[in-house]
């Protein structure tokens, strides 16, 4: 009778793969996943306290360095949370639609990276993320053109936007928009026929829905489980009931569902782009009189469809210029939950797969 | 049939190959001169990428680069009154300013700043102190080569800041 005895290692936190730093205990049997533990915390800056001595407007920066990819939909959501608390409103129409489009186009950022770095760890050595990147890059120009910086900006403010876009903004962005359902094209067409992909990616961490909605699990990964919640159709909030678009369910519940809902999205968001650029009309971009906010007391939550699920900000006002408590719903540590679930019983190669397919940030891990 | 997702991928990743040859020669002598060239042009397949040093990007109006300390034109003094708004404004902490009554009670500055320091290295580069300023006095420079030797000298006095706005207009 042969005797094997499991092995313990760490994966991370200094791990290519590992999308920051972030540290994984595996427990391995052979080539199997037995067990895993995260450990994570080695990016926290303590943000959610910090935030409590500062002021609503000068808490927005903090907000652009959680999820540092989508800077511009953490910003959304705290404005959010600020106007619900302090009631200011109605917030200008033209602010309403740049602040979609901004959030549209982080979507687009956030998979374009979501999937460039899928397929580097599966060793599709820089070739699709560098496509993806390119494109990444077109619309970070649209970004930095309008607030000044590419991935911080700092540009959604509670009562509208900081300032309104360049003239040259609109025609700028309907072009970059025009281009991005070939460039989804050409990614399909690189990547999801491709025979090693599938190999690699279905039935990889396979997330039932039951087992996705019990974990609370939100975004791509909710929808790659073949369950259509998306709070821009659950829930509208700025203008998304106006717009005209589907929400993408996979049925895979793997990796590769993920990947598809990716893409998918990519495609509606360029959708909603198109109407809102052709929508946008002229007008003020930032409400009346909220120089200094000193909400009343008491609390508020609001939440938006984030790219990489629900992100919602819960603030309790105790009628200072300062919030009481400041607290993130951060998404990519509620999906981070169900890593175990998905990794256990499958090889070790498979988990750096699976880590990819949740779509991380660190940053909002930790905050 | 088995190996056609691949042989589609390949073919996606061989005509980029081709394309960006291709654009490169189209752009042969200008793209190794010293001079900046405008923002990039949107191309789905091809050159994106600039040749930096030779090649430079111009960067956007807005571009957070470092902050300036801007003069009037004509009469030379500075715009900037000490009146502490960018300081209460940055989230951070990063601007400390000082300034004293002008003796010379004459002339047009009221106020003259006697301490003006603005720490590159823990800015946030939010623009909440250009946003707070009320005097036009603090703008933001387009400068992005600004790596140093020495933490200290990450650390901008009112001279440097004003030499810099010099240089920006
Ligand atoms: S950009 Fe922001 S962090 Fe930097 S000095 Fe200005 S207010 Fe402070
Ligand atoms: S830079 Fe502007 S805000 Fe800051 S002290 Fe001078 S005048 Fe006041």
């Amino acid at each position: 009778m042969l005797r094997t005895e499991t092995l313990s290692i760490n994966v991370g936190p200094q791990h290519p793969s590992t999308h920051g730093v972030f540290r994984m205990l595996l427990t391995l049997d052979g080539e199997r996943v037995v067990d895993l533990k995260p450990y994570f915390g080695y990016l926290h800056r303590g943000i959610e306290k910090t935030a409590e001595q500062r002021t609503y407007v000068q808490n927005v920066p903090f907000t652009d360095r959680l999820d540092y990819i989508c800077g511009m939909s953490n910003n959304l959501a705290y404005a959010l949370a600020v106007e619900k608390l302090a009631g200011i409103g109605p917030i200008p129409e033209r602010a309403e639609y740049l602040r979609v489009i901004m959030a549209e186009l982080t979507r687009v950022v956030n998979h374009c990276v979501a999937i460039g770095f899928l397929l580097n760890d599966l060793g599709a050595f820089f070739t699709p993320v560098l496509y993806c990147l390119r494109q990444r890059e077109y619309i970070l120009d649209l970004f930095e053109m309008a607030s000044g910086s590419r991935m911080t900006p700092s540009y959604i403010r509670p009562g509208g936007v900081v300032e309104d876009v360049p003239p040259e903004f609109i025609p700028a962005a309907k072009k970059v928009v025009a281009g991005l359902p070939a460039f989804v094209d050409e990614l399909d067409q690189l990547l999801t026929g491709n025979e090693i992909l599938m190999a690699r990616l279905q039935n990889v961490g396979v997330l039932p829905p039951e087992r996705a909605i019990a974990y609370g699990v939100t975004g791509p990964v909710l929808r790659g489980s073949g369950v259509a919640y998306d709070i821009r159709r659950a829930e509208p909030y700025s203008i998304y009931d106006r717009f005209d678009f589907d929400v993408i369910t996979e049925p895979g519940q793997d990796a590769y569902a993920r990947f598809l809902v990716r893409l998918g999205e990519m495609r509606q968001s360029a959708r909603i782009l198109e109407q809102a650029l052709a929508q946008i009309p002229e007008g003020p971009v930032m409400a009346e009189g909220v120089r200094r906010i000193r909400p009343p007391a008491g609390e508020a939550y609001a939440r938006i469809e984030a790219p990489k699920g629900e992100l919602g900000f819960y603030l309790i006002s105790d009628g200072s210029p300062n919030p009481y408590r400041f607290r993130v719903r951060p998404t990519s540590l509620i999906n981070l939950q169900a890593l175990r679930d998905m990794c256990v019983g499958h090889l070790v190669a498979d988990v750096v797969v699976i880590l990819g397919s949740i779509d991380l940030t660190m940053g909002e891990v930790d905050r | 049939m088995v190996g056609t997702g691949l042989l589609k991928g390949l073919w996606v990743t061989l005509r980029h190959v081709v394309e960006t040859y291709r654009q490169d020669w189209h752009k042969f002598p200008r793209r190794y001169r010293r001079e900046p060239v405008a923002v990039q042009e949107q191309s789905l397949t091809g050159l994106f990428t600039v040749q930096y040093p030779e090649e430079r990007l111009r960067m956007f109006p807005r571009f957070h680069g470092h902050l300036i300390q801007k003069r009037d034109p004509e009469t030379g003094l500075y715009n900037c009154t000490a009146c502490k708004a960018c300081e209460r404004a940055c989230p951070h902490g990063v601007i400390s300013v000082e300034g004293e009554r002008n003796p010379d009670r004459e002339s047009k500055k009221k106020m003259l700043v006697t301490r003006f320091t603005w720490d590159a290295g823990r800015c946030l580069y939010c623009g909440l102190c250009v946003e707070a300023c009320p005097s036009d006095a603090l703008d933001w420079g387009q400068g992005y080569e600004l790596a140093v030797d020495r933490r200290e000298e990450l650390v901008f006095d009112f001279e440097r800041l004003l030499k810099l706005g010099e240089h920006a207009t």
